[in-house]
């Protein structure tokens, strides 16, 4: 089969359709703000830098997409929440800006234009623009509703309140408000160019709440999402950190196009689940592309192709966000692994 | 079945499930009855977090079922631990935990907190984003025991050695015990970082401070 392009590559995959070889995707969106000289600080406030850093390292390594986002409290950050500097960007307050759900209510929603999530507006337009024909795009319309919401009305506050189980209204209330400006900037991204948007709802973790929570709050939302992206013709994509085994099953019945999926997350059920329904992308341990040595890497990049391999529906990638200080080596030796082992 | 087994078998059943209200009523009742607030601590309330952080490790739990009991067991504490600390009791040891510099996760590191309190420990939170020198005036101030350190992240990871070569070369290692958690850590990073234990979650944590200090379970 003659060489595709990244993005033919890539929508084959989502789709289903075999294509020439696995693509490969790493989440090295943040390392390559790092290492290519700026910060996640300074991006946030300039797309135009970001997506030239971005193309850059695309270039450079020949990954099969390019993520946009510059951290994980994008939206809350524009709706009132404190952000504390760290040595990575910026990470939120655990305090929250809501002192009950009840202040919900006062809660102004910006025009996302108006507000420093343009630049990531920005970032996939010149990206659509430059290298859109060529590689897939996948922005982030930062976090889910369960994790905005929680991020608001500050993570162990909202965990508690989920807990108690007394106002389960309102917590629907606000979780639907949050999800419509995340489909407003989601709509924005699709305008900008983006071939997929994509949310991380960490929060709705199996790690952290059990299926019925998950299923009581987070589905319904992420599943009005998928929806909506869907009806535009692009292509959604979810992204849960940690372990999410016990509810991958539900995550693919949210008509998301894609999973991202976390290293502790069993790959086997995750793939006898998602197979032929989603295509899932992952989940490689992002500590042994930090920590460990470019052989070990593709041990682990090896075992998933070959476990996949003859069908398709997966697009190899690491578990999460790579770190900065991952070797560039070890970037590379997945790269070499969906060109080595990944060619159908 | 006696009238004060009864209590302490309502205390931890209402604790188990979250009920604040009835926690502190049954609390206030066992008081009432003449019974010690350390029999309180010790024959229900103790029991029942340890339970709660058992029923977390094996998937039954999850965070908010924990927050929640954490929540009625906090309550009944407000009442106890005045006449507990009139008694003259003394805490099992200092704890000091922080999340480290770079990362504001707190949520786990706060439910070993809760367990730790629950368990007899005193407890010294001092946050999130915390930098190695602080990690070092808090050793000094306080006189630890033992140390926790936290990082929800692999980016904030490698913090844990930094942390530990920064208390080693303060003289400050061989007082403490140094413990490491976290969602992407595991046993044999914290082998490589130099600490003295792991714990994956908040039972253990309690569990591994315990077998640290020579503290039977």
């Amino acid at each position: 089969m003659n060489e595709m392009t990244s993005l033919e590559r890539s929508l084959r995959a989502i789709r289903m359709e075999k294509p020439d070889r696995i693509p490969v995707i790493p989440q090295a969106h943040i390392w390559a703000e790092y290492n290519y000289g700026s910060s996640s600080d300074e991006l946030m406030y300039d797309g135009k830098r970001y997506a030239e850093i971005q193309i850059e390292a695309w270039q450079d390594f020949g990954w099969d997409g390019i993520f946009v986002a510059t951290d994980s409290v994008a939206l809350a950050h524009c709706l009132g929440l404190e952000v504390l500097d760290t040595d990575l960007g910026v990470a939120p307050s655990p305090e929250g800006v809501l002192k009950s759900l009840e202040e919900m209510e006062d809660i102004e929603w910006p025009d996302p234009r108006q507000t420093r999530l343009n630049e990531w507006i920005i970032a996939t337009r010149i990206l659509a623009e430059q290298v859109g024909d060529k590689v897939l795009i996948l922005a982030r319309a930062d976090q889910g509703a369960f994790t905005l919401a929680a991020q608001l009305r500050g993570m162990q506050d909202f965990l508690l309140e989920v807990g108690l189980g007394e106002k389960p209204k309102q917590i629907q209330r606000l979780l639907e408000s949050c999800n419509q400006y995340i489909l407003t900037f989601a709509n924005l991204l699709m305008d900008a160019g983006a071939h997929a948007v994509t949310i991380g709802d960490a929060l709705a973790s199996g790690s952290l709440v059990s299926p019925k929570v998950y299923n009581q709050y987070a589905f319904p939302q992420q599943q009005y999402l998928a929806e909506a992206v869907d009806k535009r013709n692009r292509y959604f994509s979810i992204h849960v950190c940690g372990k999410t085994t016990r509810v991958i099953d539900r995550l693919a019945q949210t008509g998301a196009h894609i999973l991202e999926f976390d290293a502790p997350t069993d790959f086997e059920t995750a793939w006898q689940v998602a197979r032929g329904k989603t295509c899932l992308l992952g989940n490689v341990d992002t500590s042994i592309i930090t920590f460990d040595s470019p052989n070990k890497v593709k041990e682990e990049c090896r075992w998933r192709i070959e476990r996949v391999m003859p069908d398709s529906g997966y697009i190899l990638s690491s578990g999460c966000g790579i770190s900065p200080n991952a070797p560039a080596e070890n970037l590379r030796a997945m790269i070499e692994s969906a060109q080595e082992y990944g060619r159908y | 079945m006696n009238k004060e087994q009864e209590i302490l078998d309502a205390l931890y059943d209402h604790t188990l499930d979250g009920e604040a209200q009835l926690v502190i009523a049954f609390t206030k009742e066992g008081l009432a009855l003449g019974m010690e607030p350390l029999t309180l601590l010790f024959d229900a309330l103790i029991p029942a977090l340890g339970e709660v952080g058992r029923l977390f490790e094996s998937g039954e739990y999850f965070v908010p079922e924990m927050l929640v009991s954490a929540r009625a067991m906090g309550g009944a504490m407000e009442i106890l631990k005045p006449l507990i600390a009139a008694t003259g009791a003394e805490p099992l040891g200092t704890f000091i935990m922080g999340t480290v510099k770079g990362d504001i996760h707190d949520i786990g590191k706060n439910l070993c907190n809760i367990m730790l309190e629950g368990a007899g420990f005193d407890v010294i939170d001092i946050g999130v984003n915390v930098s190695p020198e602080a990690f070092i005036e808090a050793i000094r101030e306080h006189k630890p025991q033992v140390v926790g350190m936290s990082a929800f992240l692999t980016t904030t990871m490698p913090m844990f050695k930094t942390n530990i070569d920064a208390i080693a070369e303060a003289g400050l290692r061989g007082q403490v015990k140094i413990l490491v958690g976290g969602a992407p850590v595991n046993q044999d990073y914290a082998n490589v970082v130099g600490a003295d234990g792991y714990a994956p979650n908040a039972n253990s944590c309690v569990r591994l401070t315990k077998q640290l200090l020579g503290i039977a379970a």
